[in-house]
């Protein structure tokens, strides 16, 4: 098991209140996709 | 003596012109030997799918065909297929500040997201890449987008092009009923035969301690005049996971209200819901167990004990449908690393096997763990 910083969130987000605050990771394998969104 | 001298200006101005033609015949030969000739199109896909993104999205100015070629599905496909070092993973962070809230439409509650991302597969989240007003909740990524939830609608982005669309909101008729509780859980998947994204949206009703389920399913294929179709599927079950998308099927943990411990998967290109039986040992309610591609499989990771003894338990769904464990045992000198004043959150997996756990709470300095999978007993 390895332990890795996260550095570059910007520092007002840590004094939020918790219960409002979400958030999620997501590593993306596939990185760069160059499609075309249309709906 | 003029007569002379014009008919020797008339030779040497024709005599001049034969040179001058020679010249340009001859310059021509040279710039025909210097110009490249046109490159032939499956070269010219080679070279292309070899750039980054950046670059393409720039030379769709260099003409209609390179233009149209760069927007083609085709193109776009076998882009994502070629493996260069210059696009590393990337981790991706989404950050909302927002009330729970239940609007399908217009949300009057202010929000504040941001998406940040690192230009590999960790360390260090770029402050040039952070894209303020993007990011969600429920994030799903999926061949480069990305799903993610405002209130409760759903949208794709693009990270790469910067585009984003917004879904229609779902018109469910079973949200309208106030006396159950609800839930609403965006899937994202991709069918390789038809080369087709779709979104499933599963509408669960249920009542306390899940003695009354009720579900509605509705299918979203993300072209252009795409539209929510409803999917009928007569066992009625609430997901308790989010899901993820393998070799065009979707899959997520859910509940019925018989069993806790369901795995629901939904055939991307067929459109037909399916469920099978969980591992027996973990309860899909449980905090502690998270739901993760391992190995191209779908896989339930149940960490419960990781605190106590060190002993994570892998569940992976094998072809034939059922599941094989592997344990993953923690060295003891690892064991500090799982503070225990500290809860963690399962957030994938990397190429490499590495499971990612994320404390649940945002602290400062904040940091991931990635498991390794080397140590399987």
């Amino acid at each position: 098991m390895k332990k890795v910083w996260i550095r570059g969130i910007p520092e007002h987000w840590f004094s939020k209140l918790d219960t409002n605050v979400r958030f999620e990771f997501k590593l993306m394998d596939k990185s760069e996709s160059i499609l075309h969104l249309e709906t | 003596m003029s007569a002379a001298m014009f008919s020797s200006f008339r030779c040497k101005t024709r005599s001049s012109k034969v040179m001058l033609r020679r010249g340009r015949k001859r310059r021509r030969r040279i710039e025909d030997a210097l110009v490249a000739p046109e490159i032939p199109l499956d070269l010219l896909i080679e070279i292309l799918t070899k750039l980054p993104a950046k670059s393409l999205m720039r030379f769709k100015c260099v003409s209609k065909l390179w233009s149209s070629l760069i927007r083609s599905r085709f193109f776009s496909n076998c882009y994502l297929t070629v493996k260069t070092p210059r696009r590393p993973p990337r981790l991706y962070m989404s950050l909302v500040d927002h009330l729970l809230c239940n609007s399908l439409m217009v949300c009057h509650y202010p929000c504040e997201s941001v998406l940040l991302s690192s230009s590999s597969s960790a360390e260090s989240l770029e402050q040039n890449l952070t894209i303020a007003g993007m990011g969600g909740r429920n994030m799903v990524v999926l061949r480069g987008l990305i799903l993610y939830v405002v209130c409760r609608t759903a949208s794709i982005y693009n990270p790469t092009t910067r585009q984003s669309v917004t879904l229609p909101a779902v018109k469910s008729n079973i949200l309208a009923q106030k006396s159950h509780w609800n839930s609403l859980l965006y899937f994202f998947g991709y069918d390789p035969v038809l080369d087709q994204y779709k979104v499933v949206c599963t509408v669960a009703l249920f009542s306390k301690r899940l003695k009354r389920i009720t579900s509605e399913h509705w299918v979203f294929v993300l072209e252009p005049g795409g539209s929510w179709k409803r999917i009928e599927f007569d066992q009625p079950h609430l997901p308790t996971r989010l899901g993820l998308c393998v070799n065009g099927v979707i899959y997520y943990l859910a509940s019925t209200w018989k069993r806790r411990d369901i795995v629901v998967s939904f055939d991307v290109r067929s459109e037909e819901f399916s469920m099978i039986q969980g591992p027996l040992k973990v309860s899909a309610f449980s905090e502690s167990v998270g739901f993760i591609e391992y190995g191209g499989k779908p896989a339930v990771f149940d960490y419960t004990m990781m605190k106590q003894t060190g002993l994570v338990d892998l569940w992976v769904l094998e072809d034939a449908g059922k599941w094989s464990r592997k344990s993953l045992v923690l060295q003891p000198c690892q064991m500090h690393l799982v503070d225990n004043d500290i809860e963690f959150n399962v957030e994938g997996t990397t190429q490499n096997g590495e499971v990612i756990l994320a404390p649940e709470t945002i602290i400062s300095p904040y940091y991931i763990l990635f498991m390794t999978s080397k140590r399987m007993i």
